[in-house]
C-alpha cells in the first residue's frame, strides 16, 4: 500500500509540475518527504545510531511510538532524545504548514511559496543536523574521540574493532580541556606512563584507586 | 519528470540524470553507512549540477558554486530522509550476514555436530534469501524516491524565479 501512495504522490508531483503550481508543489514535496521520513528515514537512522548510543539520554517507547514507525520492536533501550526531539519539531512544523498554506495561499501565493521554501529548508537542515549530531554522539560513546584511526568507522560501520584492555593504572594527573578529562596515567604491571588518557567516569585522586585502561584505535581511555 | 515540465525531452539531461542515478545506485550497493553515503550522494548531485549549469551556459563561478553547493546539500538531505544502502548497519541484511558469517567460523560446533550444524547453516541460508528478497525491494523503494524528490527538488529550484507569480 505504501508503495502505491509513492507512485500516486509521484504521479501527482508531475501533474503539477506541468501546470507549474508552485505553492501546491511545495506541499507535496513537504508531505513526501514526512511520508518517506516516517517509512523508510527514521527507521535507517534509528538502526545506525542507536547500537552505541549512551542509554541514560535515551526516552522509552510508549509515550511517543507514534511518532516513529516500527521501532518499539527493533530495540530496547529507547529513542535517542535529539532524535525525539527533531521528530516533534518536524511534525509540528508540518502540521503547522499543512494548516497555514492554504489560507496564505488564497491571500497571497507567495506568501504561500514562500513558507513551503522555509519549511522545506528547514525540514532538510534539521533532519540533516540531527542524524549528524546523533551520530557523531553515538561514535564518541564508543571511540572517545575522531581521529584518522577511526574515522573510516564513521563512515562505514563495517568490521569495528573492539576496546583492547592495556592493563590495570592509577591516575598521576587529570587536565581537563573543555568539556573532555584527559588524564597522565602510570601502569601498575609494566610502571609504563601513559598521557593522553581520556577519562570516562568520576576519578579519585589518590594512589590506592586502581583504573582499568582500554585502548581502541589508538585512543587510551579509563572507563 | 522532464516531459511533464517543459514538453520535449533534452538527451543530454536524460544521460546526466540516468549517470547520476547509476552512480547514487552503485553507492547504495557498497557497504557504506548513512553518513558515507551522504556524503557520497552529496558529491554526486554536486558534480552533476555543475556539469548541467556549464552545459546550459552558465559561466558565472559563484552562480555554478552556489547550485552546486544547494544540490549537494539536497543530495544528502534525500539519503538521510529516505534511500539508504542494503548492507548498512543496522540493516536486516547486514544482521544474517554476520549470522551466517557467525555460523561459518563456528568450527567445534562443525565437527562436533555435523548434521545439526548444516540445518542451521541451511536455515540461515534461508533465512537470508527471505531477508534479500524484502531488503531488496524495500531498498529500491526508498532510494527511487528519494532520488526522485531530491531530481524534483532540482527541477523545482532551477525553475523558482520562472515560475515565481509576478
Amino acid at each position: 500500500m505504501k508503495d502505491v501512495l509513492f507512485v500516486l504522490e509521484a504521479l501527482f508531483m508531475m501533474f503539477l509540475l506541468s501546470k507549474r503550481l508552485l505553492a501546491h508543489i511545495l506541499w507535496m514535496i513537504s508531505v513526501m518527504m514526512f511520508h518517506m521520513s516516517y517509512e523508510y528515514g527514521n527507521v535507517d537512522n534509528y538502526r545506525e545510531v542507536i547500537k552505541d548510543y549512551p542509554e541514560e539520554d535515551c526516552l522509552k517507547f510508549e509515550k511517543y511510538s507514534f511518532l516513529f514507525k516500527n521501532l518499539e520492536n527493533i530495540n530496547e533501550k529507547g529513542i535517542p532524545k535529539e532524535m525525539f526531539l527533531c521528530e516533534k519539531l518536524k511534525f509540528s512544523g508540518f502540521v503547522l504548514y499543512s494548516l497555514l498554506w492554504i489560507p496564505t495561499y488564497l491571500i497571497d501565493e507567495n506568501l504561500s511559496i514562500a513558507c513551503g521554501v522555509i519549511h522545506v529548508i528547514f525540514y532538510m537542515a534539521i533532519t540533516v543536523f540531527c542524524f549528524f549530531f546523533v551520530k557523531t554522539k553515538s561514535f564518541k560513546a564508543k571511540y572517545k574521540k575522531i581521529n584518522q584511526h577511526n574515522i573510516k568507522y564513521y563512515l562505514s560501520p563495517n568490521d569495528e574493532p573492539l576496546p583492547v584492555v592495556v592493563g590495570k593504572c592509577r591516575i598521576i594527573k587529570v587536565n581537563k580541556k573543555g568539556k573532555r578529562k584527559i588524564a597522565i596515567v602510570k601502569l601498575i604491571d609494566t610502571r609504563e606512563i601513559k598521557v593522553n588518557v581520556e577519562v570516562q567516569c568520576q576519578v579519585q585522586m589518590n594512589d590506592t584507586t586502581e583504573y582499568t585502561l582500554y585502548e581502541i584505535c589508538k585512543v587510551l581511555y579509563i572507563a | 519528470m522532464q516531459l511533464a515540465d517543459t514538453g520535449q525531452i533534452d538527451v543530454f539531461d536524460v544521460g546526466l540524470a540516468a549517470l547520476s542515478g547509476a552512480a547514487g545506485g552503485a553507492l547504495s550497493a557498497t557497504g557504506l553507512g548513512r553518513t558515507g553515503q551522504a556524503i557520497g550522494n552529496a558529491v554526486i548531485s554536486g558534480v552533476s549540477e555543475t556539469i548541467s549549469q556549464i552545459k546550459n551556459g552558465n559561466r558565472d563561478l559563484g552562480s555554478i558554486l552556489y547550485n552546486a553547493g544547494v544540490m549537494a546539500a539536497t543530495g544528502a538531505a534525500s539519503v538521510i530522509i529516505g534511500g539508504k544502502g542494503i548492507r548498512a548497519e543496522g540493516t536486516p541484511y547486514r544482521e544474517g550476514l554476520d549470522t551466517l558469517n557467525t555460523l561459518k567460523g563456528n568450527y567445534t560446533k562443525a565437527v562436533s555436530n555435523p548434521k545439526g550444524f548444516i540445518n542451521e547453516l541451511n536455515t540461515a541460508i534461508n533465512n537470508l534469501r527471505f531477508i534479500t528478497r524484502s531488503e531488496v525491494k524495500s531498498t529500491t523503494i526508498s532510494f527511487g524516491v528519494s532520488n526522485f524528490l531530491s531530481n524534483f527538488i532540482c527541477r523545482v529550484k532551477n525553475n523558482f524565479r520562472r515560475w515565481l507569480v509576478k
